[in-house]
């Protein structure tokens, strides 16, 4: 052992050695340069047969070249002769022979010219090439001069031996998830030690950050979220099922994946901000910190920094582990002919993208409309004849807002059809300016019910857009799911609006209440493309952070004036309030109480469970106005269905979680930390 | 020199501090109506048994605990304001200390704290390593250390500021015997430095080597306020120390004293050696043997920013002033005898209040003990075992 420990002594006094640094440097960068120069060379000669192939098709004999391609499946360009897949000619070209999807078809037309072993996702973005290079070179050259390259190959060995024994039992799956985590366990020792530099200022934020990284990096109570989340993440890929289509993969390992990190991420960020401040308080060490000239909001303000820069790194591991993996499952195997193709183009086209949706748009109800039926309302219902004419206006206002619901409820129907004759509504989108002229078609989803229909049949519907018959599509679908209609981007007229009319081909059988279709108010919504997956996935991931940052100052300010296990009792319950907002706003809809004049207060029991469901329904409502917010942010979710995470998002989310919310709970911790005694009597005690 | 006209470091007024419970019932008045004031460049000694109000004292100018009524300023401002802070160094009874950073992790980051940079943090924590002999495990972690090395680190980390100001909660505490003396050396250093000092100890030997003045708490208030010399010294007797004497020799000169002053000899002896003494050499034999240790190496001297420094020619002829008469005190050939006021109040202390702990057997044990041997001594030794066994079950 001992002899052990002085060779690593004298390895780790020569990895430190300045020759060695530059040898290893000069070493790394053109290992580097050796990989990735061929890959940036075959990217830019794509990028510009890319550019030759839209020049082609853009130019003045563009026509000609879209027609010889749409009639032989090939054409000729720059003496280079590129060729479409036959059987997806119809979701290429539109049927006035135009081009509906430029970008697929250009992929389409150079797959031959993409080598086998680079990576055709890399290859197709320079830029991204750019960015994989540099921070290859960077992360080597971390590891080189931060004194890391003794553990950096001590860490390759000791995964080489792990993988090494995972290929003799003949598992692959496992061979790839222990060399990732060992490649994802190095990565969090090299930025711990990066983010220890960029902490290591003289000042005293920076420096209660930097212990609570030091504390997170060597305490059991952090560690161990940490490395379960660095575990998992390799390991992932293997639960997916192959057999399943290729959207459905990507979909779940995105949703697994994203989930599990903001899940061990939120619960690690609650615990040890509860941990870092009610440890320090119960075990004295606070006594150290507040006889040193340190304000006590600046103490709270360095916990939280250091938890927040936590949880960067932790989301920087995760969401370049997450996002390479996607990038290699997008290229994966799919179905054999249209239908694998069609899968690859709805990975493309409806997930792996960033698409702004629009719901129909509804015109206002009149209020006189309103009034009258408030009215009818009440003449009608003999309770209210004790009023003798002046009903209160609570009541009035409860009929308003139920009357309110059925007429949404209503224009959200489609009724049913009658002497062979389809049933049919027209909805109206006017949100559409953003898609005037997109060359992606756009997606129609939709989740539709049909009365008390079997929710496993299938049933017919169609849709027409603007009123023009020859739009019409038909469908089958299955109630209760979503299904997906791609829609030609000219069906937007150029002032941004669009209307879509929905047959119901069912027919009504007489006596008989199904027949008519509806849907939730988020359930019938055009989805169109504003911007690509790559940039989508960092603004998901910085709205985790921001989310994760609230819970951060949630679990220091619980921590202020409650011990470990109650503040995280406390944090948790927030926590799960929160992220359960919208569904709890949504549930208080349909949990509403009688109202009090209606409650008969005589019988004892009758009286209590009103005063129980009321009480319920306040705190209910309470935590819904407050927390709220919290829940409706929602990045995983945004993230499978490809909708758009937009900066607006982001900056909103940090305005209102990081600025407020966060400033609010640090600013509620501060209060209590100036007026609570950090010292107790210990007269009795010693 | 201090003079009256100075503003004091800390100035207390009516200082109390009443414990109350949950329903806002009275559960210990633990400083009732305390006076005094703490002036620049003094030692002060705060006395008492356990549960007499000194940590709550200290508490409170620390600004941990706030005050029920009375006025208490810190250089002039309110205990809580911040920016007092980087005046004072402060050592708690027990080393607070993150057990999972290492000395020289815990050394830069109170630096930092106080806003020292990079240079200033370097060199203070490599000096004050040496000076507390943990230089050779300064990469280990805190929480694998022993009591004793904890409250090193813990007497480094007050003093990584260069404090105006330092308050020691029982300093001495978990220390051994070099450790203890080290940090008597390190306060006469201070003081030479003009540093005030506010010491807080139930090992009175210890404060009587180095205080300036002291208070003494009882039942949260304060019984007794003065000089060292004022409170200890006893006139009613002579001590004569001279090389051993042949007992006829004895028996003439007790003749000669009945004669001439009416008196008889109360009490003859030999002295001994101070156990304290005895402990160095054979730690000092130790060393220049070369023996292995796990623990505490040769501690250096008094790290150079804590030492008096060039151009201080006054203070360094009173610190060698200081160094010499001290330890000369234990082997004056004639000295008044101390005892009495200090000594009969404090055992009527202990007599009042007995405490079931361990601390007050050492406290009620002083009497038994012989009077040549250095009282300070048996309580570090006993102090620091049982100290050492409650650590490490």
């Amino acid at each position: 052992m001992t002899g052990l420990l002085r060779i690593h002594r004298a390895l780790d006094r020569f990895q430190r050695k300045l020759w060695v640094k530059i040898t290893a440097s000069i070493l790394f960068v053109a290992a580097s340069t050796a990989f990735f120069a061929p890959v940036l060379y075959t990217s830019y000669t794509y990028s510009s047969n890319a550019r030759s192939i839209v020049s082609a098709l853009a130019g003045p004999e563009g026509d000609r070249f879209i027609r010889t391609l749409r009639e032989t499946g090939s054409v000729t360009i720059d003496g280079t002769k590129r060729s479409i897949p036959e059987e997806l000619a119809p979701v290429l070209f539109a049927e006035d022979g135009s081009l509906v999807d430029l970008p697929l078809t250009l992929s389409l037309m150079l797959q031959d010219t993409i080598p086998t072993w680079a990576p055709g996702w890399l290859l197709q973005q320079p830029p991204t090439t750019w960015v994989f290079f540099c921070v290859a070179v960077c992360w080597l050259l971390f590891i080189t001069w931060m004194n890391l390259l003794l553990p950096f190959l001590l860490t390759c060995m000791g995964t080489g031996v792990a993988v090494g024994l995972a290929w003799l039992s003949g598992s692959r799956d496992a061979m790839f998830a222990l060399g990732g985590i060992g490649l994802l366990l190095f990565t969090f020792v090299l930025l711990i030690r990066i983010v220890s530099l960029l902490l290591s200022g003289p000042d005293q934020v920076l420096a209660v950050a930097h212990t609570v990284i030091k504390e997170a990096s060597r305490s059991r109570i952090s560690l161990i979220f940490i490395l379960l989340l660095l575990a998992i993440l390799p390991m992932l890929p293997f639960w997916l099922d192959p057999e399943a289509p290729l959207r459905h993969r990507v979909q779940t390992f995105i949703s697994r994946s994203s989930g599990a990190t903001f899940a061990i991420c939120a619960c690690m960020t609650l615990v040890l901000a509860c941990a870092t401040v009610s440890f320090e308080i119960r075990d004295r060490q606070i006594w150290q910190i507040m006889t040193k000239p340190v304000g006590k909001f600046r103490y709270l303000l360095g916990k939280w920094l250091g938890i927040v820069v936590l949880n960067v790194v932790i989301l920087a591991i995760a969401g370049v582990s997450t996002f390479l993996y996607i990038q290699y499952l997008r290229t994966t195997s799919v179905a054999p002919g249209l239908q694998g193709d069609l899968d690859r183009l709805a990975v493309q086209e409806e997930i792996l993208t960033a698409r702004k949706k629009d719901l129909p748009n509804y015109d206002p109800i009149p209020q006189e409309l309103l009034d009258s039926l408030v009215e009818d309302a009440v003449a009608n219902d003999p309770q209210n004849a004790r009023y003798a004419g002046n009903v209160p206006s609570t009541i009035l206002t409860g009929i308003e807002r139920q009357l309110r619901r059925e007429i949404d409820f209503t224009r959200r129907t489609v009724p049913p059809g009658t002497d062979g004759e389809p049933g049919m509504r027209t909805f109206f989108f006017d949100g559409l300016q953003e898609a005037v002229g997109t060359s992606s078609p756009l997606t129609l989803r939709y989740r539709l019910m049909l009365g008390d229909a079997d929710e496993t049949a299938t049933y017919t519907c169609g849709f027409v857009f603007n009123e023009d018959p020859a739009t019409m599509q038909v469908r089958e679908y299955v109630p209760t799911l979503s299904h997906v209609l791609l829609v030609p981007p000219d069906a937007v007229r150029p002032d941004g609006t669009m209307s879509v009319t929905i047959l119901n081909f069912y027919q009504r059988a007489p006596g008989s209440a199904i027949g008519r279709i509806y849907f939730e108010e988020d359930d019938f919504e055009v989805l169109y493309k504003a911007g690509g997956f790559e940039g989508n996935f960092l603004r998901a991931m910085l709205v985790m952070l921001v989310k994760l940052g609230f819970l951060a100052g949630l679990g220091i300010c619980c921590a202020t004036f409650l011990s470990f296990p109650v503040s995280c009792l406390c944090a948790f319950t927030i926590f799960m309030a929160a992220t359960i907002g919208p569904y709890l706003a949504w549930s208080l809809e349909y949990y509403v109480p009688v109202e009090a004049n209606r409650v008969e207060w005589s019988n004892i029991g009758v009286a209590m469970q009103w005063i129980f469901e009321m009480g319920i329904r306040q705190i209910a409502r309470a935590s819904v106005f407050i927390l709220e917010g919290f829940g409706r942010y929602r990045p995983t979710n945004d993230l499978v269905n490809g909708l758009m995470v937009s900066w607006g998002t982001v900056l909103g989310s940090f305005l209102r979680l990081s600025l407020i919310w966060s400033g609010l709970v640090l600013v509620l911790g501060w209060l209590v930390l100036r007026r609570r005694q950090l010292a107790i009597y210990s007269g009795g005690q010693s | 020199m201090v003079t009256n006209t100075t503003p004091p470091i800390v100035e207390a007024v009516g200082l109390t501090k009443v414990f109350k419970d949950f329903w806002m019932r009275t559960k210990a008045r633990a400083v009732d109506h305390v006076d005094f004031e703490i002036r620049p460049g003094e030692i002060f000694g705060l006395l008492g048994p356990n549960g007499s109000g000194k940590s709550t004292t200290i508490k409170m100018i620390l600004g941990l605990l706030h005050k029920t009524s009375g006025r208490l300023a810190v250089f002039g401002k309110a205990p809580s304001e911040v920016s007092i802070k980087k005046h004072i160094g402060f050592l708690p009874e027990e080393s607070y200390l993150y057990r999972f950073l290492n000395p020289l992790e815990t050394l830069d980051y109170y630096g930092r704290l106080f806003g020292l940079d990079r240079a200033t943090r370097k060199s203070r924590t490599e000096e004050l390593l040496e000076m507390v002999g943990l230089t050779h495990v300064a990469h280990r972690p805190i929480g694998e250390f022993s009591k004793g090395m904890t409250r090193r680190i813990g007497i480094a980390q007050a003093l990584i500021n260069d404090p105006e100001f330092l308050i020691l909660d029982e300093p001495t505490s978990g220390l051994d015997p070099i450790g203890t003396k080290q940090v008597k050396d390190l306060l006469l250093n201070l003081k030479a430095r003009r540093k005030t000092i506010l010491l807080s100890s139930h090992l009175l030997a210890d404060v009587q080597d180095v205080c300036d003045r002291m208070v003494m708490l009882y039942g949260g208030m304060i019984r007794v306020e003065g000089t060292v010399d004022d409170l200890l010294e006893d006139t009613n007797r002579t001590v004569i120390q001279v090389p051993r004497l042949k007992p006829g020799t004895i028996q003439r000169i007790e003749q000669v004293l009945q004669e001439e002053e009416g008196v008889a000899i109360e009490r003859v002896s030999q002295p001994r050696q101070r156990l304290e003494d005895l402990f160095l050499d054979i730690v000092e034999t130790a060393r220049r043997e070369q023996v292995e240790t796990s623990g505490v190496t040769d501690t250096g001297h008094t790290a150079e920013f804590l030492r008096v420094q060039e151009g201080d020619e006054l203070i360094d002829t009173l610190v060698s002033e200081a160094d010499v008469v001290e330890p000369a005190r234990a082997h004056e050939v004639v000295e008044e005898p101390e005892s009495s006021e200090a000594d009969d109040m404090l055992e009527s202390l202990v007599d009042v209040a007995p405490e079931p702990v361990s601390k007050a057997t050492e406290v009620t044990s002083v009497p038994d003990t012989p009077e040549d041997v250095d009282q300070s001594m048996i309580d570090d030794l006993l102090g620091g075992e049982q100290q050492d066994n409650k650590q490490d079950p």
